[in-house]
């Protein structure tokens, strides 16, 4: 049983797997197996994959269900310590899992992650992803929620946690979200300053195609967060019972997206989840550039009025605000 | 002066009492009664990234207790080297203790990085040591935090 194994998901991703696979390859700690798991990919994936002859990899191919499937499969049969997460488009450092394991030793944590470069698709440097400043002051009350977030493209998590916890679950768009505030809740996670690899951006990213996915993603992030409070309070959970289709077609705005579950939620959970979810959505905005339309920001003032801000939350608003004043002055006129 | 006790130590958390010694004339400082109180200490003997060994050091401090690490620096002390990282970064509070008073020094930022911190005679004397104060002790003090992870290197005293 090796130490560590790469978790790798992919779906159609050839186009950078073989970049991805040699950095793994690459790896200064040598003690670690590949488990790539194949989403029903109908491009060349397989033969990229076959074009290795290295043992440490194993390819599972599964018939399409989405990233979530994919990843949980992978848990049922990994047998490792450490669950090394990477993406098929993006690059590890050659000591990333040497700095990852070593940090995980020295925190005594059951999850970590670290700092990459952003790269464009012909990897061309961004620049160095900002720092997770929300990290050290989580607070699911702030509007967006401070949430304790690991980067998941460099995530390394103990498998047992992994498992322990319930795996990936289908918070869409922010699994990532749900399973930070899950593993926070469970023990010691730990955000390194390193930088452990390059995390590439391109227009092809869900999230970024779409505005309808953006707004996803910023409810089910804040969803995962209301969740989160949810368990602290001993409550039952609002069920992620949604599947992806259908929480883009409510997504055309925030009001049908989060009336989907209005059974489920109080009044004042409603009026918070509102106002935080289109607050998250314009603070995703303003580093994937979706186009904020005039009903999201008069959906924003409406939501933001029925709740109490602090002056330290008011800042905040403030903050995610002048970015998209200055990227969509129309908006504002 | 100053070796780290190593080979006392696993690479499993063991417990360390209050005033414990983790080398020689360096101790885990913190209150006596804290242990009660949600304050405690657990040392492992580890080997980072790049195969050098340390004492990994993990407090939990769920009060408000200071928790220091404390270097006997003795009769005719010329200089003080100690090495450390620290997780998450903090800032940290060197004080010296001596026969009758004490003395703050520069607050530092420590992080997870390996740092050489580098105290003299001569500069604690130009920032206000009494002359021939006794009985120094120099105190990096830890503010509480629910847990936190301390890596310590090397610590290498110097006497005239």
């Amino acid at each position: 049983m090796p130490k560590i194994s790469f978790l790798l998901p992919i779906y159609n991703g050839e186009t950078f797997l073989c970049e991805t696979m040699d950095s793994l390859l690459a790896q200064t700690h040598k003690d670690f197996e590949i488990v790539v798991i194949d989403d029903g990919s109908t491009d060349g994936t397989a033969d990229v994959i076959k074009g290795y002859d290295d043992a440490r990899i194993k390819y599972h191919h599964k018939e399409n269900g989405g990233l979530v499937s994919a990843l949980n499969m992978a848990l049922d049969f990994m047998d490792c310590e450490l669950v090394a997460r990477i993406d098929a488009d993006d690059i590890c450092a050659p000591d990333r899992l040497a700095r990852q394991a070593a940090f995980m030793g020295f925190t005594q944590a059951v999850a970590v992650s670290g700092r990459a470069v952003n790269i464009d698709p012909s990897g061309n440097v961004l620049g160095l992803n900002a720092p997770e400043q929300d990290f050290f002051q989580v607070d699911a009350e702030f509007i967006p929620a401070r949430e304790p977030y690991l980067p998941h493209p460099f995530l390394m998590a103990r498998l047992d946690v992994l498992r322990d916890i319930g795996g990936f679950r289908h918070a869409h768009l922010a699994e990532d979200t749900d399973l930070c505030w899950r593993l926070s809740q469970t023990d010691r996670i730990a955000l390194q300053t390193a930088v452990l690899g390059k995390y590439r951006i391109h227009e092809t990213s869900i999230s970024n195609a779409s505005t309808v996915g953006g707004r996803v993603q910023a409810f089910y992030s804040q969803l995962a967060t209301l969740n989160a409070v949810r368990r602290d309070d001993g409550c039952d959970e609002v069920a992620y019972n949604l599947s992806m289709e259908e929480a883009k077609a409510l997504a055309t705005n925030f009001d049908t997206l989060i009336g989907g579950f209005a059974d489920n939620l109080s009044d004042a959970e409603m009026a918070h989840l509102r106002a935080a979810s289109v607050m998250k959505y314009l603070d995703i905005s303003n580093w994937r550039y979706h186009n904020v339309t005039r009903e999201d920001l008069a959906y924003a003032r409406t939501a933001l009025s029925a709740v109490k801000l602090s002056d330290t939350n008011k800042e905040k608003i403030e903050q995610i605000l002048t970015p998209l004043k200055v990227r969509q002055p129309e908006l504002f006129t | 002066m100053g070796a780290l006790y190593f080979d006392q130590f696993s690479n499993e958390p063991e417990l360390v009492q209050p005033y414990q010694p983790v080398g020689d004339d360096v101790v885990l400082a913190y209150d006596r009664d804290a242990l009660a109180m949600g304050t405690m200490a657990s040392v492992r003997n580890l080997v980072d990234e790049v195969g050098v060994r340390f004492l990994a050091i993990d407090g939990l401090n769920f009060e408000e207790q200071w928790f220091g690490l404390e270097f006997d620096l003795g009769e005719g002390f010329k200089s003080a080297k100690i090495s450390l990282k620290t997780y998450p970064a903090r800032q940290i509070y060197p004080k010296i203790y001596f026969d009758g008073g004490s003395m703050d020094l520069n607050t530092l930022e420590i992080g997870e990085e390996v740092v050489e911190l580098n105290f003299s005679a001569m500069h604690m004397a130009q920032s206000g040591l009494p002359k021939g104060a006794k009985s120094l002790r120099l105190s990096l003090m830890i503010p509480s935090r629910d847990w936190f992870v301390v890596g310590l290197y090397g610590v290498k005293i110097t006497h005239a």
